[in-house]
């Protein structure tokens, strides 16, 4: 009360302090909102920039970062719904004293963001909200339409790069299949004609016999190159062997061809009976790993495990090559459209499984994959990757 | 001259093995068939000497024929002429009772000597199969056990999954806490998992379950 005491000249000095410090207080007061505003926005970059996030938890973390937004955070409380979703405080309450502003995605309305007092306030320039916080539910709203945005377009390459996969793995079972059966076949068929045709034909010159024979040697050889196609797109092998077996083979025939060792072991996988996508995606993986490293790890000695470990499976690919600098490779393969690292990622996700890629300059690269397995149902509804 | 029929699905391919075998004076083809079900009629009506297979057939595969020829005609001889040429489908094929194998594109070569041997009561292998095969049975007796854990093999999936707890360092009571299951449960699993593995210590556990690959207690530091 003091404070509004008419000034006199004896008090000039202090009025003017008074009135500075007024002043101060009303900008001090002013600054701790922006701060606040700051703090809320800063917030939000930050939480959207967590690497793995769930678009869930970046609206259930914006819709917390709210209230303390607010002039007063403790009667501050919001709502955020988008479709059929809703987001809100724990201790979230509808009153009449709100402020709300549209989330538009894709040039459409999707939702709304509600900020609410549970209490009443005096009257500012919005009922009891200032004209700061209209402007910035306004920014908030704005940013959740382009955090929303971005994710879906996320969500749309990765089910794009997944549905790649599924019909490149379908696509080859396709071509290996119809080399083996039918050119395979039908170059076969060739030959034995070709061998047959001058069986009872004393008169024939030899300069025929002679192209005859070559013609024959010319379709063994196109016999191999066909068969070793079928093999490189298809590994036969995973559904008479089984995937351990295959993958073993798999490992000798590289330490043959390449200047590397590599020793795999597998423990408990007998047991259990792979989904073929989980088994396919396995054997994918082990082999992309393993070109990986043959292409840029320059190593001589590669170690890979194959584990069951209930519910998970457990696949280790180590290597003591030259490594790389994982985060800046994955920028950098994206760049060149290298897509060894972020094809096995894809795989991954797609077996809903996890994989950590470390690598040491001059000491290797360990990559960590670890998947849900499923037993392989029996019965008519099993959905092969193939058909 | 013994009677052979011939079982496979492409015509072309039929005509061909007829004139090879038309070249030995030993045998004759008696019949033909384009798929099993006609094969094995036609096997149950002529009582062939021999029967030339193919494992590709619209309907069964031939291995399956195979079986059910040798059971209703135990003296009949029957030899694969396949496509594949892999290990796998050549052990199936004797498994199910042939005694020989040629591929394909080797029969106008090979399918006479093979005819002839499997008449003698013989086996016979395709030699560009049998270096395969060869390296095959050089490596089974040990493969197995060099490749995979029998002893891991044998835990249950509860096991399993306690097993790799425990080498992660958890105790019993957090395992517990974390399955929904008693400390006790825990402590009988994973006396059973010692038991199975021949362990007698944590310390060895540890080490047994890096070695498997389930940890990595070498670590990088991130």
């Amino acid at each position: 009360m003091r404070n509004i005491k008419l000034p006199t000249n004896k008090d000039k000095n202090s009025t003017d302090r008074k009135q500075v410090e007024e002043a101060l207080q009303k900008r001090t007061f002013e600054l701790d909102e922006r701060i606040k505003e700051l703090n809320c926005l800063y917030g939000m970059s930050r939480l959207i920039e967590k690497p793995n996030i769930s678009l869930e938890k970046i609206l259930q973390g914006i819709v917390d970062l709210i209230p303390p937004a607010w002039r007063y955070p403790e009667i501050t409380c919001a709502r955020i719904t988008l479709e059929n979703q809703e987001f809100r405080n724990k201790n979230f309450r509808e009153s009449i004293w709100k402020q709300t502003s549209n989330i538009i995605v894709h040039g459409k309305l999707v939702g709304t963001l509600e900020v609410y007092y549970k209490e009443e306030r005096p009257s500012i320039d919005e009922g009891p909200f200032l004209k700061e916080e209209r402007r910035l539910i306004i920014a908030i709203a704005e940013r959740l339409g382009r955090i929303v945005e971005r994710w879906q377009y996320e969500e749309h390459i990765h089910y794009l790069s997944q549905e790649q996969i599924k019909i490149q793995e379908s696509e080859r079972h396709r071509i290996a299949r119809d080399l083996h059966d039918n050119v395979a076949q039908d170059i076969s068929t060739s030959k034995i004609l070709t061998e047959t045709l001058l069986d009872n034909q004393p008169n024939v010159p030899n300069e025929i016999r002679q192209k005859v024979l070559e013609m024959s040697i010319l379709l063994q050889k196109s016999i191999k190159s066909v068969r070793d196609l079928a093999y490189d797109l298809r590994p036969s092998g995973l559904d008479q062997l089984g995937l351990v077996q295959t993958v073993y083979q798999y490992c000798e025939d590289f330490s043959e061809q390449n200047d590397a060792n590599v020793d795999f072991f597998s423990a408990g996988m007998d047991k259990i009976q792979l989904h073929f996508d989980t088994e396919i995606n396995l054997f994918r993986l082990i082999q992309e790993g393993l070109n990986n490293i043959k292409k840029h790890a320059d190593a001589d000695q590669i170690t890979i495990r194959l584990v069951a470990s209930s519910p998970n499976i457990i696949l280790r690919i180590e290597d003591n090559g030259k490594g790389f600098d994982v985060e800046g490779s994955l920028i950098k393969a994206l760049n060149e459209k290298r897509m060894g690292l972020k094809s096995m990622e894809e795989r991954v996700s797609l077996l809903k499984g996890n994989i950590k890629i470390q690598s040491r300059l001059m000491k290797g690269t360990k990559i960590f994959i670890e998947v849900p397995y499923k037993n392989r149902k029996k019965g008519s509804n099993e959905k092969h990757i193939d058909h | 001259m013994k009677s052979i029929l011939i079982i496979d699905d492409h015509p072309l391919f039929r005509e061909g093995l007829k004139a090879i075998i038309g070249r030995s004076n030993k045998f004759e083809v008696t019949g033909e068939a384009g798929n099993a079900h006609q094969g094995l009629r036609m096997a149950k009506k002529y009582k062939p000497d021999l029967v030339v297979v193919d494992i590709s057939l619209p309907d069964t595969n031939g291995i399956q024929l195979t079986r059910e020829i040798r059971d209703l005609l135990p003296e009949t001889r029957i030899i694969i002429v396949s496509m594949h040429s892999k290990v796998d489908y050549i052990v199936e094929a004797f498994q199910a009772g042939a005694t020989g194998y040629v591929v394909k594109e080797s029969a106008s070569e090979k399918l006479l000597k093979g005819l002839e041997s499997v008449a003698k009561g013989e086996y016979f292998l395709d030699s560009a199969v049998s270096h395969q095969v060869v390296k095959a049975l050089m490596k089974f007796p040990g493969k197995e056990a060099k490749i995979t854990d029998a002893d891991y093999g044998s835990l249950t999936p509860r096991e399993q999954e306690i097993m790799r707890l425990l080498a992660e360092g958890l105790s019993a009571k957090e395992i517990a806490e974390k399955l929904f299951i008693s400390p006790k449960t825990v402590e009988n699993h994973r006396a059973n998992i010692m038991n199975k593995l021949g362990l007698h210590s944590t310390m060895e556990l540890v080490r047994y379950a890096a070695k498997l690959g389930l940890i990595d207690v070498d670590l990088w530091k991130e």
